[in-house]
């Protein structure tokens, strides 16, 4: 098991810069996600580290062995890493059994044939295929084809393990057994995983931390709570969960203006020292206080959906469609007037 | 992902740009250089200058003029009739109600796998002004004391090449008809078009394209075809570029005659060139999409009572063009003697004694074609899975170079690659081949080297790369990786590859008549020599084995690939 450090890590492909100013320390054990939409780079980064693809600039590190460096002319090729990787498509051998799949790894280090058989039964049971051995790929269903990607990637006790979508291609229902089952796994086996996802739900379930990526940077390393609780920026806001944005004004240290056609209400607010003097607002469903009166700011409900545990509202306030989600103690009907008051608000740069 | 490993090794050359660059080296050696060999020796003076000198000298020799024309107008008159043949058939076998259409669909397509050589052959036997089946059997019926048909002609030669490359045609167009997506006719129905009028506004254009690839490869053929002209023209001094190269060679003098045998071959590339180009200029703006991604069920025409006549109009022809001359070859072969009666008490296997038991001659053709094939077939097959792998795989600016180097063999006339063969192997450059096997082997690897880089190319496309991935993530190198993962997948493309090369290799012709020596006959040379010295029976009796080896291994190819590649 081991630890994983990139290092200033840059990437170009041609005239297109895939990745740049990439650096993070991930622990020993750990289980970190890239997360972020197609084309950020995330894909690209979890290359470098498995060797597929050369950095243009940076170091990476696995364990105390550097792996990468283009300053010191060293690049290890995939195979000197002991790295276990599973494939947004699984990527199992058509032509091979999942006995041999499993095995290949250990056939490559010439282990001896009773200590193959053995670690790939034990590896079997691991993911739940025993007695699947002899099948063919052809004859296995997505959900176990996942699993022996799964089990050929763990059998070489690899320091590390890294995940491109592997859920992806499965089914909503298996996709979340799956999440548990790969951090499951990520305990029993101790190893430190870092795992590709555009989907933020498997983000937030199974990492200890997400690292936030957009146009090739990174925009947020943090633990899901604080990612989602403290965005750092508009990006990560917007990305994770659900949130509105309001156009507004810096009129004093701690003091907003609402300038998006909502009435020119003024709000106090915590504003980061690196704000100019146009910024936005950024304020999620439910951290919107909605009655009748006593609010700050006045507004009509257009669209009431009930959810059973809540209720989806759309407030018209000025020019601007409020999405507000609210307990279902109290229902305000389509066209009523409602006063609202934001709870928690984070001030972000335009 | 080769090229990766660059900073960890250094400057030290790894075993993948080893294996790799191989097949590069040998291309530039054995299809660039010669091949270039021809521009240079054309238009380079002695003295190093250049000049327009040779080229202008050819058309000194009346001769060469008119094989240049009639090697045009022959071309052209074969695409028009090939044209002429190829749509109706296809048509009849995909839009039509006719009773047995799944069965033509193969029987057209026959011709494509015979030799054109041997169809020469056959129709020399049916069609000979003295001695012509058909020419007595007509003669007999009507009456008539003059033979009614001369093969030997120049309309002779355009009749034989119609019949065998009109497959060609009939492939591509019955592939658009079948995949055309049926609701564009629709839709023209529906506004109100008659039939016919959909036809011609509708059918027709979008098919055009097709016609016009088709017509594109019949014109390339017809013009690099040597057995047809040969066997037919030459008898009645009817040159063509391929015939008249041939003659320089044969009988030129060996300086004097490859100096206007590799001017001449300017004049071949230039023609099939300038139909590509043409072909190009057409279809600037035709690239639309007719084809839609699922296979449907096409439009058929009812034929109502016409059912019957075009299922016997349709029998008619093939008996007329495929099996009267096959049948031909196969009586002939089996005759005491040629011209004699057919009668049971004339037939006998004394010529298949003779032809693989006695004589030498053909007993060793036979053994160096199968050596050749052999060889060279597998030797192919290794390089261009090679190149495949690397036109796929990497990113390597080369790749688009060794795309075409290893293409261009199989795209110019086998007569001007064995030209080429012959400037660079015999001497001149510290390396004499000529007259020995070496020079075949490496024009035939050379010739059909594209088959394998097509086909395990298309293997290779179907190849996930993240299969090889997960290969060297799980610690295997480069080389492991290739064996046991790559291998494996494309192994269909790579038996295709062999066979479709191994095939056509047993009985080439053009190439190994121009590259033969007396210790390295071939069975396409053997043949051709048999039936131009007038040994007709040994002729047929080779033409029938060679006859049945190629359809024996279609049938095998079939089996083997699972009905992917054969007809």
């Amino acid at each position: 098991m081991a630890r994983v450090r990139l290092i200033g890590i840059k990437k170009e492909f041609g005239d297109v810069v895939a990745v740049d100013q990439f650096s993070v320390d991930i622990a020993d054990g750990e289980f970190v996600s890239f997360l972020g939409p197609s084309g950020c780079g995330k894909t690209t980064t979890l290359r470098m580290i498995a060797g597929f693809d050369m950095p243009t600039s940076g170091d990476i590190y696995i364990g105390d062995t550097l792996m990468s460096s283009v300053e010191e002319k060293k690049f290890a090729s995939p195979e000197e890493r002991n790295i276990g990787m599973v494939f947004q498509n699984y990527a199992v051998w058509p032509h091979m059994t999942v006995f041999d799949n499993i095995a290949y790894p250990l056939k490559i280090k010439k282990e001896k044939r009773s200590i193959i058989r053995n670690k790939v039964d034990q590896n079997l049971s691991l993911v739940g295929l025993e007695g699947f051995g002899e099948r063919y790929p052809h004859q296995l269903s997505g959900g176990q084809q996942q699993r022996v990607a799964l089990a050929r990637a763990l059998i070489m006790d690899p320091e590390v393990m890294l995940l491109d979508e592997p859920l992806s291609n499965l089914d909503a229902k298996l996709r979340e057994e799956m999440r548990f089952e790969i951090k499951d796994l990520q305990k029993k086996t101790g190893v430190t995983i870092i795992y590709v996802t555009h989907d933020q739900a498997e983000a937030m379930v199974m990492s200890d931390r997400i690292v936030v990526m957009n146009t090739g940077y990174i925009q947020q390393v943090d633990n899901p709570r604080e990612i989602y609780e403290n965005p750092a920026n508009k990006f990560v806001a917007d990305f994770i969960g659900l949130t509105n944005f309001v156009e507004c004004e810096v009129i004093s240290r701690d003091t907003v203006l609402l300038t998006d056609g909502t009435g020119a209400h003024k709000l106090k607010a915590h504003i980061p020292s690196d704000i100019g003097e146009k910024a936005i607002l950024s304020v999620r469903p439910e951290n919107i206080e909605i009655a009748e009166r006593d609010g700050d700011i006045k507004g009509v409900v257009t669209r009431t959906v009930y959810l059973g545990n809540m209720i989806d509202y759309r407030i018209t306030v000025g020019d601007v469609e409020l999405r507000v989600e609210s307990d279902a103690e109290e229902v305000f009907p389509e066209g009523s007037k409602v006063t609202l008051r934001f709870k928690k608000t984070f001030i972000f740069s335009v | 992902m080769v090229g990766l490993r660059r900073i960890t090794k250094g400057r030290k050359i790894g075993l993948g740009h080893l294996v790799m660059g191989a097949p590069a080296v040998l291309l530039i050696l054995v299809v660039a250089f010669p091949i270039s060999l021809i521009f240079i020796q054309s238009i380079l003076s002695e003295e190093g200058t250049l000049t327009l000198d040779f080229l202008q000298r050819i058309f000194d020799v009346r001769s060469n003029y008119w094989s240049l024309i009639n090697t045009l107008s022959i071309s052209l008159l074969t695409v028009f009739f090939t044209v002429l043949i190829g749509c109706p058939l296809a048509w009849i076998v995909t839009r039509t109600d006719m009773p047995l259409k799944g069965v033509f669909k193969t029987l057209f397509i026959i011709p494509y796998m015979i030799p054109p050589f041997i169809g020469a052959i056959a129709w020399g036997f049916l069609l000979s002004p003295r001695t012509g089946f058909a020419n007595k059997f007509l003669m007999a019926l009507f009456d008539i004391s003059t033979p009614p048909f001369n093969i030997y002609t120049y309309e002779g030669i355009v009749f034989v090449m119609s019949l065998y490359f009109y497959p060609y045609v009939f492939i591509t167009v019955a592939g658009a008809l079948e995949r055309m997506d049926p609701s564009l006719e629709e839709a023209a129905r529906s506004s109100g078009a008659g039939r016919f009028r959909v036809v011609r506004n509708i059918t027709l254009p979008l098919v055009a394209p097709s016609v016009a690839a088709g017509a594109l490869l019949v014109f390339i053929a017809a013009c690099s075809n040597f057995g047809i002209p040969a066997l037919i023209g030459m008898e009645g001094r009817i040159y063509v570029l391929t015939t008249r190269i041939f003659y320089y060679i044969y009988s030129g003098g060996f300086e004097e005659g490859l100096q206007m045998a590799s001017s001449l071959s300017i004049f071949l590339v230039i023609t099939s060139a300038l139909a590509l180009l043409a072909n190009r200029w057409y279809l600037r703006k035709k690239q639309f999409t007719i084809i839609a991604g699922k296979s449907m069920r096409p439009n058929v025409v009812s034929l109502g009572k016409y059912r019957i006549p075009f299922l016997i109009g349709c029998s008619l022809f093939s008996f007329a063009t495929m099996f009267a001359p096959l049948l031909c070859i196969v009586l002939i072969s089996l005759l005491k003697a040629y011209g004699v009666d057919i009668a049971w008490k004339n037939l006998t296997l004394a010529n298949y004694k003779f032809i693989l038991f006695e004589y030498d001659l053909t007993r060793a053709s036979i053994w160096n074609s199968i050596k050749l094939s052999l060889t060279a077939a597998t030797l192919l097959t290794v390089m261009g899975s090679l190149i495949a792998y690397i036109i796929v795989r990497t990113k390597l600016t080369a790749r688009r170079v060794l795309e075409f180097l290893s293409t261009l063999p199989y795209s110019i006339p086998g007569t001007v690659l064995a030209i080429g063969m012959i400037l660079a192997f015999s001497g001149k450059f510290g390396i004499n081949l000529y007259n020995t096997i070496w020079i075949l082997l490496i024009a035939y690897t050379a010739r059909y080297m594209a088959f394998a880089v097509k086909s395990v190319g298309a293997s290779l496309e179907q190849v996930h790369m993240s299969l090889e991935e997960a290969a060297r993530i799980s610690g295997a190198g480069w080389g492991k990786t290739f064996r046991d993962i790559v291998v494996p997948l494309v192994k269909p493309g790579l038996i295709a590859a062999w066979f479709l090369a191994f095939m056509p290799m047993l009985r080439e012709l053009t190439v190994s008549v121009l590259l033969f020596g007396p210790e390295t006959r071939t069975i396409g040379v053997a043949v051709y020599e048999f039936q131009d010295a007038g040994y007709y029976d040994s002729a047929a009796a080779l033409a029938t084995c060679v006859l049945i080896v190629i359809f024996a291994g279609n049938f095998l190819m079939k089996r083997i690939t699972g009905g992917e590649f054969g007809f």
